[in-house]
């Protein structure tokens, strides 16, 4: 929406905002309709709206959910839409990983030095040789041929093309070689986050109407429930189901990815079929595939599964999600890295159980309804 | 005691703290000399405004190394003068001190000029005694002896002087090739990688052999001509030996310059063996590197590189090859090649078993006689002994030298036999203030008239000045020493660039002078060739005219040059000038006649269409106009036919292909001639050069564009069908390094990786050469380039579009744009077109959709490489061209979500 779309829905209403309410409705064009549904309720009301009022009546919205990026995929993207988007995720992983210690005589490509027994790059894969075992790194200045040795080949197999990551090479006779990846990785003296609030998070995978999920939701969720509904096929019955549910909770409707903040926590939350692709690639379990991601900072980093050009890419985590749920591995599974929650969720149809954590202690329980 | 010898090298050594000077050369019967000459001392001369000043600063400083100081009055260089001019010729006891006293000299304010004070001190003694390379001289002294040096005969010279004697001493020629076997895969090391095998030939025959294969292992098996080793030590041992014991006047090789002479000479130092090769006993071989290039001298022998000589002459024109490898050059001329082993498998070779040593030292054996065959069999060395003759160098600077040194030679002997100095080499500030002059005033070049561009199918008189520039410089007396700096008031000629020059009744220039007698030299040997008794006489004939003719037109080339040391704007100018005016009165006397047209002329000759409409008469025309002209410039220069075209395509300025016909022995006799139109480069294909040809053909002797256009139409055609045999389409390239050091994509090295994965033992190395198509496919160029045999096997097809466009439209565009075919009548279209539009309806190009749905990845619009993704640049990393997404083979800028 444009801004002056936003200014005409409010004055339709009778109602004139400021700039400083216009320039947050512009950000959060989802609060626009909910705003004026309550204000719209309201008996003492005034004709002009200020940013103060905006923060007051949104105050509970605000603080309970507020969506930070979803994946809006380009929908008709250029060579250079592409470029620039690797641009960005290249600069976005560097940023993470410039200060590491353990990158060791740090260089750009067009900067080894044939005297350099060891250095690092930090390196997007362009592409990998098979049948050399050697990957052509990328950076801004240039490109370089890395080997791996045998010893390192079980490395090179779990390396994806477009892989931003750190390496630790040596130089031999003019040929660089694999020593170690540098992940970008979440740091250990993290902080795990927990709410004042007792926020009860429930993550639900439906591909259709489930009358039994509806009525426990219906009896179980409250005003401190947040109610996450992940789509399996067909949207537009999820939808009906989604807008039947709880008025009184918060709720969201998982429709692609999206990071989302509750309360001061943030989530990564996806529905996207990808990821039974990068299954397949590292042959693990569904947390473990989705730790292998967490690992890289890059919850997509491929071009090989996706070839999806992002507005907002909200595959690369800048901040470390307190949070991940996926619900297109098939599997329901529970675990923690790095004080970070990884939970997949399967189709309630498939196993008639919810997760549902408390953000107060990060707990995290599985709920069969029957 | 006296001794008549061909003087074959000379160079000085120290005696009692005295140069002594050694010149070395051979006696009729073949007996090796060297005659000493003490007493000659260094010397060079200055202009000083206060003589007391050079005198004090010379006994403060230098007093040890100064001999002695005398006044002398000589001419200056430049410019006309009337009389001499007082200078100081100032005598050293040591060559080697000149520089420094020099460069010291300089820096004084008293020191006005410093004259000749770098010239080499070999060749100031032979220009003051008088003394020619490869020319035949008398020394009379008494009988010496000495250790150091290596001759049969040794003289203690009191005089010498040049004999006359057209004749060249027999030398003795050794043929010499290495074969080395890298310990990695990229090119020797000579630090590190020893010498396998030295091959040896020898012209006469050495101890009844005419080869000599040296081999650094030992074998169980004997085999003839070979000798084995244990090691790379002892066979070099033995390889200094022969050479000592042969005595070789010539060590022949093919590009032993750059790499087997400065490797053999670094596998001797790590050895520790001595370098000295020559005919003393104590001077190293010199071996130094000028630019990409390195020069080899061994004292009292010539180090003759043969593949400097075959490239001397394909850039004079004689010989056209796409490579210049000894197989291919000794396959054209002599028609004899290589033995078949890969340059990639001298390795496997050398470790496998004595079979497959044998045939190793048969390949070596081969490589070393070829390139005496070549030498001899084509007489290569003959103009360059009669070049050395002409100018005065030594052989040995007249081979590794270039035209400039030749010149100056000739000029110094004259300039000091008529009393003149010779100025110094140019150095950073004179260049500097030269580059100014040459900037401000300009240098116009030769006269190249305005051609008219196209088919001429009657007769075309072709007619030429004989020897203009040279001539030039003798009509109008044209030398830096008649130059009028001055407004004088005598007698001169004034060149339409404005530059005065005194009459030869003033003075008589030095150049003119020279350049005269060249000329009358050059006449009267082609006299005696129609004389000649014998073939052996006739080619020495031929090779003295030759040698002649590239000095005489030396000197125009040197005048102009900026580094040389008689270079004056003024001189050059005058030249070009008289030259451009003289093409324009010529093409204004001969257009008096309204039914001739002077339809092209460049430098020295035009070519001129007349209404004559067979040969015959075209040269009755040609005669005519060929007197009308030299009356008129009767005295100035000489015209003369150099032929008939009976038709001539003219493409543009310098390019032209035409049937050319000559007078020979009374019968015409036809050729069809090129200049400046290629039909022989190294990236072509040989369709192209066979198509351009017969085009060409086509055209000239048909006449008929509309033939030559179908035709063309039709090999396009036969591209497309896959119908032209994969041996015309063949493109080669060599590998000259490894994998690795290459950077970026080159279609041999991509088929190269590809044929090394397909079947390793059998992949080419470095070294070898590789030839491939390039077939269809939407990858990049280089990625479709594929070996001809796996095209065959796998059926795949050719890509047409790019024989087409990158082979052969691009020299076929101009042809047939310079015929200006009437597109019209021929097609049928109603609009100016391309001839690349012509064609292109045989080349589809399917029509780029809007946005694609899918894509396979990126392909780059210009070199076509492809992609997975963008780069991080988004452009093409290769080229910088601008990449699309492509789908199968459609092609958009853009993909839909």
């Amino acid at each position: 929406m444009e801004r002056n779309e936003i200014v005409k829905i409010f004055l339709d209403k009778g109602y004139m905002i400021d700039t400083t309410s216009l320039d947050f409705f512009s950000e959060n064009q989802t609060m626009v309709q909910p705003f004026l549904d309550y204000y719209s309720d309201l008996e003492d009301k005034t004709g002009s709206i200020d940013i103060n009022l905006v923060q007051e009546i949104l105050k509970i919205k605000i603080s309970s959910l507020q969506i930070i990026k979803t994946a809006n995929k380009k929908q008709k993207i250029s060579v250079s839409d592409q470029s620039t988007f690797l641009n960005k995720r290249f600069d976005a992983i560097k940023k993470i990983m410039n200060n590491r210690l353990d990158l060791i005589n740090l260089v750009s490509i067009n900067k080894i030095s044939q005297k350099s027994k060891k250095f690092s790059l930090i390196g997007i894969v362009k592409n990998k040789n098979d049948e050399t075992k050697s990957l052509i790194l990328e950076d801004t200045t240039g490109e370089v041929e890395l080997f791996f040795s045998e010893n390192f080949f079980s490395d090179y197999d779990s390396i994806l093309h477009d892989d931003i990551l750190g390496f630790i090479c040596s130089n031999e006779f003019g040929r660089y070689y694999y020593i170690k990846t540098v992940w970008p990785d979440i740091p250990l003296t993290r902080e795990v986050k927990k709410t004042k609030e007792n926020y009860k998070c429930i993550f639900a995978c439906i591909s259709d109407l489930n009358e039994v999920l509806t009525d426990w939701l219906n009896k179980s969720a409250d005003e401190e429930s947040a109610i996450f509904i992940f789509p399996v096929g067909d949207n537009k019955n999820v939808k009906k189901i989604f807008e039947k549910l709880p008025h009184s909770s918060v709720k969201y409707l998982v429709d692609g990815t999206s990071i989302i903040s509750l309360s001061g926590l943030t989530f990564f939350l996806s529905n996207n079929q990808i990821y039974k692709k990068y299954q397949e690639f590292f042959k693990t379990t569904p947390e473990a595939t989705l730790t292998n991601l967490v690992k890289r900072r890059n919850m997509n980093p491929s071009l090989d599964f996706d070839k999806s050009v992002y507005d907002d890419d909200p595959f690369i985590l800048d901040q470390v999600p307190d949070v991940i749920v996926v619900s297109t591995l098939d599997e329901q599974s529970v675990s923690n890295y790095k004080g970070t929650n990884v939970l997949t969720i399967k189709d309630f149809a498939l196993g008639n159980s919810v997760l549902v954590l408390d953000t107060k202690t990060r707990e995290v329980i599985k709920i069969g309804i029957l | 005691m006296e001794l008549v010898f061909q003087v074959i090298d000379c160079d000085y050594t120290e005696l009692n703290n005295s140069p002594l000077v050694r010149l070395f050369g051979k006696t009729e019967d073949g007996k090796t000399v060297c005659a000493f000459f003490e007493n000659f001392m260094p010397y060079f001369y200055v202009k000083v405004s206060n003589e007391e000043e050079l005198m004090v600063f010379l006994n403060k400083n230098f007093n040890s190394l100064v001999s002695n100081v005398e006044s002398v009055k000589k001419f200056l260089p430049l410019g006309y003068q009337e009389e001499k001019t007082d200078l100081l010729k100032i005598v050293l006891k040591d060559p080697a001190q000149t520089p420094v006293i020099r460069d010291e000299l300089k820096r004084h304010k008293f020191v006005e000029e410093i004259y000749e004070a770098d010239i080499l001190f070999k060749y100031r003694f032979m220009a003051d005694r008088g003394v020619f390379g490869m020319r035949w001289v008398k020394v009379e002294g008494s009988p010496s002896s000495t250790v150091t040096v290596r001759t049969d005969k040794f003289i203690s010279a009191k005089s010498v002087t040049t004999i006359e004697n057209n004749s060249n001493v027999p030398l003795r020629h050794m043929g010499l090739d290495i074969e080395v076997v890298p310990s990695t895969e990229v090119v020797p090391n000579a630090v590190k990688d020893p010498i396998a095998i030295v091959s040896l030939s020898f012209l006469p025959s050495f101890s009844n052999e005419n080869t000599l294969v040296l081999v650094a292992k030992p074998s169980t098996k004997k085999e003839d001509g070979s000798l084995f080793f244990k090691n790379e030590k002892e066979m070099l041992e033995k390889l200094v030996e022969i050479i000592g014991d042969y005595d070789p006047d010539a060590i022949v090789g093919y590009n032993i310059n750059n790499f087997d002479m400065p490797y053999l000479l670094e596998r001797l130092k790590q050895n520790k063996l001595s370098r000295v090769l020559g005919r003393d006993s104590e001077k190293i071989v010199m071996s130094k590197k000028f630019g990409n290039k390195t020069r080899n001298n061994i004292l009292g022998r010539f180090v003759i590189d043969v593949y400097e000589l075959i490239k001397e002459s394909a850039g004079k024109g004689l010989l056209r090859l796409k490579r210049y490898g000894l197989g291919d050059v000794s396959r054209e001329l002599i028609g004899e090649d290589k033995v078949d082993i890969a340059h990639s498998e001298i390795s496997k070779h050398w470790n496998g078993d004595l079979n497959m040593l044998s045939k190793l030292i048969t390949y070596s054996r081969k490589d070393a006689e070829l390139v005496l065959k070549l030498l001899i069999q084509k007489d290569m060395i003959e103009k360059f002994i009669e070049l050395s003759k002409v100018s005065g160098l030594l052989l040995q600077d007249v081979l590794d030298g270039g035209e400039a040194n030749r010149v100056e030679n000739v000029l110094l002997r004259e300039f000091n036999r008529q009393e003149f100095v010779v100025p110094n080499k140019p150095e950073g500030s004179v260049m500097a203030k030269r580059d100014q002059e040459r900037e401000s005033k300009g240098l116009k070049g030769a006269l190249v008239l305005d051609p008219e561009i196209g088919l001429h199918t009657k007769p075309v008189i072709y007619l030429d000045f004989r020897s203009m520039y040279p001539s030039i410089y003798v009509a109008y007396n044209i030398c830096p020493t008649t130059l009028l700096t001055k407004d004088l008031p005598l007698d001169s000629y004034k060149t339409s660039f404005g530059s005065k020059f005194v009459t030869p009744k003033i003075r008589e220039g030095i150049i003119p002078k020279i350049v005269k007698q060249l000329i009358t030299d050059r006449d009267e040997i082609k006299k005696q060739m129609r004389k000649a008794k014998n073939e052996k006489e006739r080619k020495m004939l031929e090779a003295k005219q030759i040698a002649i003719k590239y000095v005489t037109n030396s000197f125009y080339g040197y005048t102009g040059y900026v580094r040389a040391r008689f270079y004056v704007l003024d001189v050059a100018s005058a030249i070009t000038s008289c030259g451009r005016e003289l093409i324009q009165k010529t093409k204004n006397k001969v257009e008096e006649d309204k039914n001739f047209k002077v339809i092209y002329g460049d430098t020295d000759s035009i070519m001129v269409r007349t209404p004559a409409s067979n040969i015959d008469d075209a040269m009755k025309v040609g005669l005519e106009i060929e007197q009308k002209i030299n009356k008129e410039l009767e005295g100035v220069v000489q015209m003369k036919i150099e032929g008939i075209f009976k038709s001539i395509l003219i493409l543009a300025k310098k390019r032209y292909a035409g049937l050319s016909n000559e007078k020979v022995d009374g019968e015409w006799q036809e050729k069809l001639v090129m200049k400046g139109i290629e039909t022989v480069r190294r990236d072509w294909c040989d369709l192209v050069s066979k198509t351009l040809y017969d085009v060409l053909e086509i055209i000239l002797k048909e006449q008929d564009p509309k033939k030559a256009f179908k035709y063309v139409k039709g090999i396009l055609s036969k591209l497309e069908k896959n119908e032209i045999p994969l041996e015309q389409l063949l493109i080669t390239k060599s590998i000259s390094k490894s994998l690795g050091e290459y950077k970026g994509m080159q279609p041999h090295i991509e088929l190269l990786k590809k044929m090394r994965k397909r079947s390793p033992a059998t992949a080419p190395g470095i070294g070898d050469r590789i030839g491939f198509v390039i077939v269809k496919g939407l990858q990049l160029m280089s990625d479709r380039a594929e070996d001809p045999e796996y095209v065959k096997q796998n059926h795949l097809h050719i890509d047409s579009k790019y024989y087409a466009e990158s082979q052969i439209l691009p020299p076929l565009e101009r042809v047939f744009e310079a015929i200006g075919i009437d597109k019209t009548e021929l097609l049928g279209l109603g609009r100016q077109t391309l001839l690349r539009d012509m064609f292109k309806n045989s080349i589809k190009k399917a029509p780029e959709p809007e946005s694609l749905t899918d894509y396979s990845g990126l392909i780059c619009g210009k070199c076509n490489k492809t992609y997975r993704r963008s780069p991080l640049v988004g452009k093409c990393f290769d080229c910088g061209g601008e990449l699309m997404f492509y789908s199968g083979e459609t092609k958009s800028r853009f993909v839909s979500a």
